[in-house]
């Protein structure tokens, strides 16, 4: 726990302009990663996972986004200046991305072996016949069956998990330090899910890469994180080690997000969803954004932002309550300890 | 080249919270195609209406010692071959324009939006069948076959007009089509059916006007396209027959002294471009407006 | 894919017949003697006129003139031009090399200026080049295509001087030199649709999920715009190129007669304005047949650009 962080994201700030107001999509979010750690970032949809994890390679269309404050710290090196074309260098090489549906993200009129491929010759500088056997290798190691069969094959005759699968090899072509995947999952069926997830945490273990996890559900950060950030409207509201945020909880909405996840081992106890909706981001609510679907609520919530506050070891919360209320969940959850 | 590849890739979007008409309204003030295309088409109106008044000149009687008489002295645009004033002749040409035009809209709709409602409801084959025989016809140019009915039964604009007029109807009935197909299964129809209307009123008082905003942008366009093929006609000579003024035969009779006096095909052609891009404008910007759809820029 | 080329045979070809049938039936059906009006003005004797009618098979019942017709077509006869006495076969394969190489060079030009400008207006959205871009379409889409032709005629022939305006020249270089101004006039016109649906196709192709994909991999903008974007793009415009075929149609016969040039559309020109029916019966139907063929190769090029109609299913 003594490394230095591969990546610091630093108070960032990002704002989305529209016809009429500006949006706060990312509203201060101070987040690291260290070397080989899978960090999950949860959220609901508009909490500002996904435009946090994009800023990381620059790749929110900037207008209509607009850098409001903040920086982006990879290896000390402050990615929100870096020149275009070294950022070009840098993603897909250092830092990778997957994303949620491969059927969208994959360019239907290239093989997946060119794809694939593609990457790896514009990183390694090998030419085609190299860069096939490589592929090769790849497909074989995040476990496509028949690979060359699958080489010359289209997105669209692939199966979803096989997809996800070729989207995994694309972006671990140049072994990336740190792999970003955003909602890798959630476009899956069920039981592949659970492959992929287990593809990835093997993959990490071989590889020892960073991840960090994007995802709205608790269920999938179970799997495979180490630690885990809450977010909730732009903002991060609670970071802990994985066992301690399901343990101790100390902050409503992870509390409300915890709840709100059906239990089929439990059949006496019923989801609860967190009541209200997510605030209106060009205009959100004075003092602590969640305060109008909060239980807790009280006028200091509605006056004052909670700044974060230590609860416990590397365990943070925002709330003005975190540490002295105690949070308890209709049902405990655990992280399976496969994964350790 | 500085080019942000990742700020295409945000479709811009519009966000309007009003109530139908004045969304309606606000779009078509909004819109410049919608205004500009209406500006012009209502100013062809007016000059075709009040040709006689407006018009200097008689179109059809030339000075022949003022033959190819540039621009000024007594004639704003020049005269041509037989001395007659060009801008007289534009003025009366554009009644002859939107005439022949609005002949051929006519026509076509007329026959086209029973046509595509009648496809709609009978559905199987017959459908099918007039679908597909449409969908062909689509892409064959109206103007190869309107030769084919010169070459048979001879020059003038009447004819032509009726040629192009049938040659138009899969241009609407496919439209009328599709849209009665969607009113069918309305609700509101369906509603109308259980209380024992009739199908004819079902027609008249559901299905057509829903089809009004459709036609009337198809009307726009295939106004446009109308105008360009019978100016087609009128300038190889099948079409409109001297001496009425018409933009087409004009521009045939300036091709031929282009050399020395240019005035005058340029004066017919500009005009052609005019009108033929007010009604384009016209047409793509109602789209704009009254396509639920908002068109993504 | 042989497939793909036989199911839309089968469906172009009823269409081709419905044409050539129109056309077949719509000179019986005037009214008056269609002998006397293939004559035209002309004095004529009694005995001719049957004789023109005996060759034409216009005393045979009706339906046995179509079957015959039919029969003659299938064996490639497109019957006798009446005023220049030669097989209309024989005159269309004079004159299709020059209307060959016009479409061909006009197809060329406009494809050299519609796709780079379309990519730009793309690329450079809301910019001056887009505005003046679409400008230009606009304006030269609401011309028509003769009026272009003049307006060039004047520009460069007239006033400039650079090129020859009418006529098709010697041959070589010189038919080249000739046949510019009329290749540019078809070219832009066609360039000006080609570029707007060129923007937007650029457009939707480059909001698509997978060209995040391409930047997340580090790919550099121009490869992603031209390897990923416009290939995806290049979908839409190719369906648009074949129906742009009967506009390409119609305005090289436009631009024939514009610059004076004698290729088919000249051809079908002079036998319209003189009601020589035959000729103008026969060349309609070659340009049917050829307006079927192009479509066909337009669904060729569509399976092979496109790989979800070559192969659509899971391997």
């Amino acid at each position: 726990m003594i490394s230095p962080p591969l990546l610091e994201i630093d108070d960032l700030r990002i704002s989305f302009a529209t016809r009429t107001n500006d949006v706060r999509a990312v509203d201060g979010v101070d987040l690291a990663i260290r070397p080989g750690e899978v960090l999950g970032l949860v959220g609901e949809s508009g909490s500002g996972k996904s435009v946090t994890a994009r800023s990381i390679m620059r790749l929110v269309p900037m207008p209509p986004g607009k850098l409001v404050s903040g920086r982006i710290l990879f290896h000390g090196l402050d990615l929100t200046s870096l020149p275009e074309r070294e950022m070009e260098e840098l993603r897909g090489s250092r830092i990778a991305m997957i994303f949620q549906d491969p059927m969208t993200f994959l360019n239907p009129l290239l093989t997946a072996g060119e794809q694939v491929s593609e990457a790896i010759r514009r990183h390694q500088g090998l030419d085609r016949i190299a860069a096939r056997d490589e592929v090769l290798r790849l497909f074989r190691e995040v476990g496509i069956p028949s690979p060359e069969l699958r080489y010359g094959a289209y997105p669209h005759q692939l199966s979803g998990g096989l997809r996800q699968r070729v989207m995994i090899a694309m972006a671990l072509s140049s072994r990336p330090e740190l792999l970003i995947a955003d909602e890798p999952t959630t476009a899956l069926d069920v039981t592949i899910q659970a492959q992929i997830l287990a593809l990835l945490r093997d993959l990490q273990h071989d590889y020892g890469m960073s991840i960090l996890l994007i995802t709205h559900d608790l269920g999938v950060i179970a799997e495979i994180c180490d630690r885990v950030a809450v977010m909730y409207a732009g903002r991060i509201v609670e970071k802990a080690p994985i066992d301690a945020l399901f343990d101790d909880p100390e902050h409503p909405y992870t509390l409300g997000l915890m709840n709100a996840i059906p239990r089929p081992d439990l059949p006496d106890v019923a989801p609860q969803p967190i009541e209200g909706s997510p605030p209106d981001m060009a205009h959100p609510p004075s003092g602590c954004p969640f305060h109008p679907r909060c239980p807790y609520r009280e006028q200091i919530c509605i006056d004052d932002l909670p700044r974060m506050r230590e609860v416990g070891p590397g365990h943070a919360a925002a709330c003005h309550f975190a540490g002295s209320v105690a949070f308890k969940p209709l049902a405990p959850m655990y992280a399976p300890a496969a994964h350790r | 080249m500085a080019v942000d590849v990742a700020a295409l890739a945000i479709p811009t979007t519009q966000e309007v919270v009003h109530s139908p008409w004045s969304m309606f309204w606000w779009r078509i003030r909004h819109n410049p195609k919608a205004i500009v295309g209406a500006v012009i088409v209502v100013l062809l109106l007016v000059v075709a209406i009040t040709a006689p008044v407006i018009a200097p000149h008689d179109p059809t009687d030339g000075e022949l010692a003022d033959s190819l008489a540039p621009p000024g002295q007594g004639y704003l645009l020049g005269a041509d071959k037989n001395g007659r004033d060009i801008l007289s002749r534009l003025i009366y040409g554009t009644r002859t324009a939107l005439g022949g035009a609005l002949m051929i809209v006519i026509i076509s709709e007329v026959i086209g939006v029973p046509i595509g409602i009648w496809a709609a409801y009978r559905g199987g084959w017959v459908d099918e069948t007039i679908t597909r025989v449409w969908d062909m016809l689509l892409a064959f140019p109206p103007l190869l076959l309107a030769f084919a009915v010169v070459a048979a039964f001879g020059p003038g604009l009447p004819k032509a007009a009726l040629a192009l007029g049938i040659l138009y109807v899969p241009f609407i009935a496919r439209v009328v089509r599709s849209v009665t197909l969607v009113q069918k299964e309305m609700a509101y129809t369906e509603a109308a059916r259980a209380l024992g209307y009739g199908q004819g009123r079902i027609i008249f008082r559901h299905i057509l006007p829903n089809c009004v905003s459709p036609i009337i942008v198809v009307s726009s366009i295939d106004f446009a396209y109308a105008l360009l093929d019978l100016a087609a006609l009128s300038y190889l000579g099948l079409g409109v027959q001297p001496p009425t003024p018409d933009w087409g035969t004009m521009l045939s009779e300036g091709q031929l002294v282009l050399l020395t006096s240019p005035h005058v095909a340029l004066a017919a052609g500009l005009a052609i471009v005019v009108a033929v891009l007010g009604f384009n404008l016209l047409g793509d910007g109602l789209r704009d407006v009254l396509d639920p759809r908002q068109a993504q820029r | 894919m042989a497939r793909l080329i036989l199911t839309r045979l089968v469906t172009l070809i009823p269409l081709m017949f419905l044409i050539t049938s129109i056309v077949f039936f719509m000179v019986r059906f005037v009214p008056g003697d269609p002998a006397r009006i293939m004559v035209g003005g002309q004095r004529i004797s009694e005995q001719n006129l049957a004789n023109i009618r005996a060759q034409y098979r216009l005393d045979q019942p009706l339906l046995t003139q179509y079957r015959l017709w039919v029969g003659d077509l299938l064996s490639g006869n497109l019957g006798r031009s009446y005023r220049q006495r030669t097989e209309v076969t024989t005159l269309i394969v004079e004159r299709l090399p020059l209307t060959a190489k016009l479409s061909a060079f006009s197809f060329l030009l406009a494809l050299l200026i519609a796709l780079p400008l379309g990519v730009l207006a793309a690329v450079h959205r809301n910019t001056w080049i887009d505005v003046g871009a679409t400008i230009f379409a606009v304006l030269v889409a609401s011309s028509p295509v003769f009026f272009t032709g003049i307006l060039l005629i004047l520009i460069f022939s007239y006033t400039l001087g650079w090129l020859p305006a009418l006529g098709a020249g010697e041959g070589g270089l010189d038919t080249v030199k000739h046949l510019f101004l009329p290749a540019l006039t078809l070219g832009i016109s066609l360039a000006a649709i080609t570029t707007r649906v060129t923007r937007s196709s650029m457009v939707e192709a480059l909001t698509q999920d997978y060209i995040e994909t391409a930047r997340a991999k580090g790919l550099p903008a121009r490869i992603v715009i031209l390897k990923h974007a416009f290939r995806n793009a290049l979908i839409p415009i190719v369906t648009v190129f074949g129906l742009l075929f009967g506009f390409l149609i119609v305005g090289t016969v436009l631009v024939e007669h514009t610059f004076g040039l004698g290729g088919l559309g000249s051809l079908l020109i002079d036998a319209v304005q003189v009601r020589d029916y035959p000729v103008v019966q026969g060349a309609t139907v070659f340009i049917a047949g050829l307006f079927i063929l192009i479509n066909l190769l337009v669904d060729v090029l569509y399976a092979i650009i496109d790989p979800r109609v070559r192969f659509g299913g899971k391997a």
